[in-house]
């Protein structure tokens, strides 16, 4: 959904090439993950599961991206199948609903927090913190892009 | 707002996937469109307009406000 959104434009052309650029971009970070995790993470004293984010988030990143890659490189030299995904791409009730879902889920996870950061309080303050931080950058984010929006529409 | 799609459509002998490809949208937006359960944007409304070569206004029926 980020990289349609991120990527988004009249020219689907241009757009499928946006794509190739960001799963370029991600295929690298996959990399990069991969690489720390062989060279930086067995000295490092790491315990057993910091070890496992770093080889599972290398692994999912650098699938999604082969995935978006083989994607957009297929929907490039196929004119039938790139016509049909223009159109579920840019079908106005699917955006609709994909902004409506992301809409209910950013509500959800903004009151999941404030319940849970009651909960938190008495077993972990850092946690509490860190779920404290979440919700201000939600909201300092939402009054901004609601500003930008309003001075743009 | 209700609408004729389905009416317009039926009687250019046409099925809701190609009225969909005539006018760039997929058929689940047809389907809804023609329940009722999705109103269009105005660029998609003056679209199917255009498809069917008649205006908005005789495609989507606006109810009048009741005061």
């Amino acid at each position: 959904m980020l990289i349609k959104m991120m990527s988004g434009g009249a020219d689907y052309d241009k757009n499928l090439r946006l794509r190739l650029v960001w799963g370029a971009a991600f295929l690298a970070v996959g990399v990069v993950g991969f690489l720390c995790w062989f060279f930086l993470v067995p000295d490092s004293g790491l315990n057993e599961h910091a070890r496992g984010y770093y080889l599972g988030a290398a692994t999912g990143v650098t699938l999604g991206a082969v995935i978006l890659l083989a994607r957009v490189l297929y929907l490039m030299c196929r004119p039938e199948a790139r016509r049909k995904a223009h159109i579920q791409d840019t079908d106005e009730r699917r955006q609709h609903i994909t902004r409506a879902a992301a809409q209910v889920a950013g509500v959800a996870a903004f009151l999941a927090a404030a319940c849970l950061t009651f909960v938190v309080i008495p077993f972990n303050e850092q946690a509490a913190h860190v779920l404290l931080g979440v919700m201000a950058v939600y909201t300092l984010v939402w009054l901004a892009a609601a500003a930008w929006l309003n001075w743009k529409l | 707002m209700t609408n004729r799609i389905s009416q317009l459509r039926r009687e250019r002998g046409l099925s809701q996937a190609e009225l969909a490809d005539a006018v760039d949208v997929t058929r689940q937006t047809i389907i809804s469109l023609e329940s009722g359960r999705y109103n269009a944007s105005l660029l998609l409304a003056h679209r199917i307009a255009k498809f069917f070569g008649t205006t908005i206004e005789d495609v989507f029926l606006f109810e009048e406000e009741r005061t």
